[in-house]
């Protein structure tokens, strides 16, 4: 057994006595156990979020991207973190807003109670289900190829113990995800990653000297337009990259949550500012990682694993075995989640709307059972044999879904014309038509990425359609007025601003409407 | 029916001081304690490995969302309080029944999400008050010569600006 793998033993051994402690020592009322890690301060919550959103991209697609085109790859890490700061800022705060005096829970929900119509549901659910899938494969493939470095077996295997044991963690992942192990699991991972880039900035010169000997490589690689210059004036291109990780991002479900418990709301508030300042000091550093792995590892055979085998050249060996044990666990963590999620899309949004109303929770754990293991069983059968780059498909997929959701987000909020009929062709047009022009190969021939055409095509399908059947389908009265009330703030101190608590929007504007 | 008016735990200083500390200089010309209506449940929540326990939930009549939360305090009844109710607008308004699916559906999301697939189901409803009152403080206050109109919350002090 190599020494890697007996750390990555070790470290799952460990994690799961913390979460067998915390469980026994932890409050046993029902209210601890639903809204676990809720005791826990900002910068807990912060690390907690950031450690199951870290995924294979990071680890895999980010250092693949810096060691191929080199500062071209940092268009996607500025779109990462202006996204962000989107999410964030005024956009965020008025789709907040208004989810809570809609009453949605989740993002699907939000959108069929703004544009009220089954087939709003009948239309999202089925295409974030699609995204999610490609999404938790680019996981499959990470923990694959991971494992495959780790353990020296073929990836076919590799791929299906890595499946095996996300699918094993989301069944009785309740048992260990308590609060502590994501958070132990987080401070490792942090810590791991810039124990990473520290060691690969030394082991190359420095920052300075290791971009010198990048330019003695190629001096391309040092300018943002691509290791052959192939992007220069490609605007098209770059604005793709830069919108796919903030414009698209948002199109996720998960990104697009609300609140479930009456918690206290600075928690929530510090921790998304941590968060940022989490996303400023780590998203740059796998890019940068990928990109000086050209410096000691000129020939590797998979740029994809480029962070790892940087890790196992630059780091001492238990180190190695403790960063990958954490790298693995993250992406186990993020896949697990996004399982979840799928279940819940699939039982909820689709079962329980669609086929059966009188749905019981019985049968929604089922659902969710066969929807978890058919998303694994098909995601083998596609990365097993052909397995795609991880970058390409969490790009695919965030593609999609931006182009199909992101102009029914923000025009709930900034238009109040926007009606079920255009949300309808909006969404259907900007899933077509990035589906499509990826396929097609346009991209390559046009220079055009398919995030712009996407968002262009739904964005236009939104105003068309609603402004064609404004008279057949009016915007309902009771949405005219809370659109009213999200829209009413005026100049408001910052701090002030900042600091609000989202749940209590209906309530306010409730209360506020009788005097 | 049965009603419960839950304890206000922060009152019109505290309120006072949570505004203050966000935007200093703030003043508040005044505050009116004003009740918000929920339907209120309570779950058995089957947990892992057999163990079970007790989940509140609260369901917003008005806009028809639900809420975990922590276990209910009530209001003194020796307060005499006399409750200012707020009227419904008509919007998204839902019944007693709905409420109960909404808070038993987001119960059974939430234990599945955190127990992960071994869980079982099972929820069952122990209990309910048909109407829980959430008491929320209406703050008028100024600054810079602006008025602000705002809610805070009268059991965890967050709070959300109305307009100004």
């Amino acid at each position: 057994m190599s020494i890697e793998i007996l750390f990555l033993v070790i470290y799952f051994i460990a994690m799961a006595a913390i979460g067998f402690w915390a469980m026994k020592r932890g409050k046993q009322d029902a209210e601890g156990f639903l809204l676990g890690g809720r005791s826990l301060g900002p910068g807990v919550t912060a690390l907690r979020l950031q450690s199951s959103s870290m995924s294979g991209y990071m680890f895999m697609g980010a250092g693949s991207m810096g060691y191929t085109q080199g500062y071209f790859s940092m268009w996607y890490a500025l779109g990462d973190l202006g996204g962000g700061i989107l999410n964030l800022s005024v956009l965020g705060r008025r789709m907040r807003k208004l989810s809570q005096i809609l009453g949605s829970i989740t993002s699907i929900e939000y959108l069929e109670h703004r544009y009220p119509s089954k087939w709003i549901r009948l239309i999202a659910a089925p295409v974030a289900l699609f995204c999610m899938f490609f999404y938790v494969l680019a996981q499959f493939i990470a923990g694959g190829r991971g494992l495959e470095m780790v353990s020296g077996v073929s990836f076919p295997v590799a791929l299906a113990i890595a499946i095996g044991v996300i699918v094993l963690y989301t069944f009785l992942g309740g048992y260990l995800a308590v609060a502590y192990t994501d958070f132990v699991q987080a401070i490792i991972m942090v810590v791991g990653m810039v124990w990473i880039l520290v060691a690969t900035l030394m082991a190359v010169g420095g920052f300075t000297k290791g971009n010198e000997t990048v330019g003695g490589i190629n001096p391309n690689l040092l300018t943002m337009w691509g290791a052959d210059l192939g992007y220069q004036g490609q605007w098209g291109v770059i604005l793709g990259a830069l919108l796919v990780f903030s414009i698209g991002y948002m199109g996720w479900p998960h990104v697009v949550v609300s609140h479930m418990a009456m918690k206290k709301p600075s928690v929530a508030r510090t921790a998304g500012v941590y968060s940022l300042v989490f996303n400023l000091l780590f998203i740059p550093g796998p890019y940068l990682v990928g990109l000086f792995a050209l410096i000691l590892l000129p020939n590797l055979a998979n740029p994809e694993t480029a962070i790892f085998e940087v890790a196992d050249a630059v780091l001492p060996t238990f180190a190695v075995g403790i960063v990958m044990a954490a790298i693995m666990a993250a992406i186990m963590s993020t896949a697990d989640a996004l399982l979840l999620q799928a279940g819940t899309i699939a039982s909820q949004d689709i079962y329980a709307r669609f086929i059966n109303k009188k749905m019981s929770d019985a049968q929604m754990v089922w659902v969710s059972r066969i929807t978890v293991l058919a998303l694994a069983i098909i995601g083998y059968g596609i990365a097993a044999f052909d397995p795609p780059a991880v970058a390409a498909v969490v790009i695919f997929s965030t593609t999609v879904l931006g182009s199909a959701f992101v102009p029914s987000y923000i025009c709930a909020v900034w238009w109040k014309k926007a009606n079920t009929v255009g949300a309808i062709s909006s969404m259907a047009a900007g899933t077509l038509v990035s589906v499509l022009w990826q396929v097609s190969g346009a991209p390559d021939a046009t220079g055009i990425d398919p995030m712009v055409t996407g968002i262009l095509a739904s964005t236009a399908a939104m105003v068309i359609g609603s402004l064609a059947s404004q008279k057949s389908h009016p915007v309902p009265e009771h949405i005219g007025r809370a659109l009213d009330e999200t829209a009413k703030i005026g100049p408001i101190p910052k701090k002030m601003l900042m600091g609000q608590d989202a749940l209590l929007a209906s309530q306010a504007e409730m209360a506020a409407r009788g005097e | 029916m049965n009603e419960l008016v839950l304890k206000t735990l922060v009152d019109d200083q505290d309120a006072q001081r949570i505004l203050a500390a966000k935007a200093p200089g703030l003043r508040v010309e005044s505050a009116k304690l004003r009740h918000h209506p929920f339907a209120g449940f309570i779950f058995e929540v089957p947990q892992l490995a057999g163990r079970s326990g007790q989940a509140h939930a609260l369901v917003d009549y008005y806009s028809g969302k639900a809420f975990v939360c922590d276990p209910w305090q009530a209001e003194d009844a020796e307060t005499g309080q006399v409750l200012d109710r707020v009227a419904d607008p008509q919007w998204n308004t839902i019944d007693f029944d709905t409420a109960r699916r909404r808070a038993k559906a987001l119960l059974s999301t939430a234990a599945l999400r955190r127990a992960r697939l071994a869980w079982r189901g099972g929820v069952r409803e122990k209990s309910s008050v048909a109407k829980v009152w959430k008491p929320n403080w209406m703050v008028e206050a100024s600054l810079e010569k602006k008025s602000y109109r705002v809610m805070v919350d009268g059991l965890n002090g967050g709070y959300f600006i109305i307009g100004s």
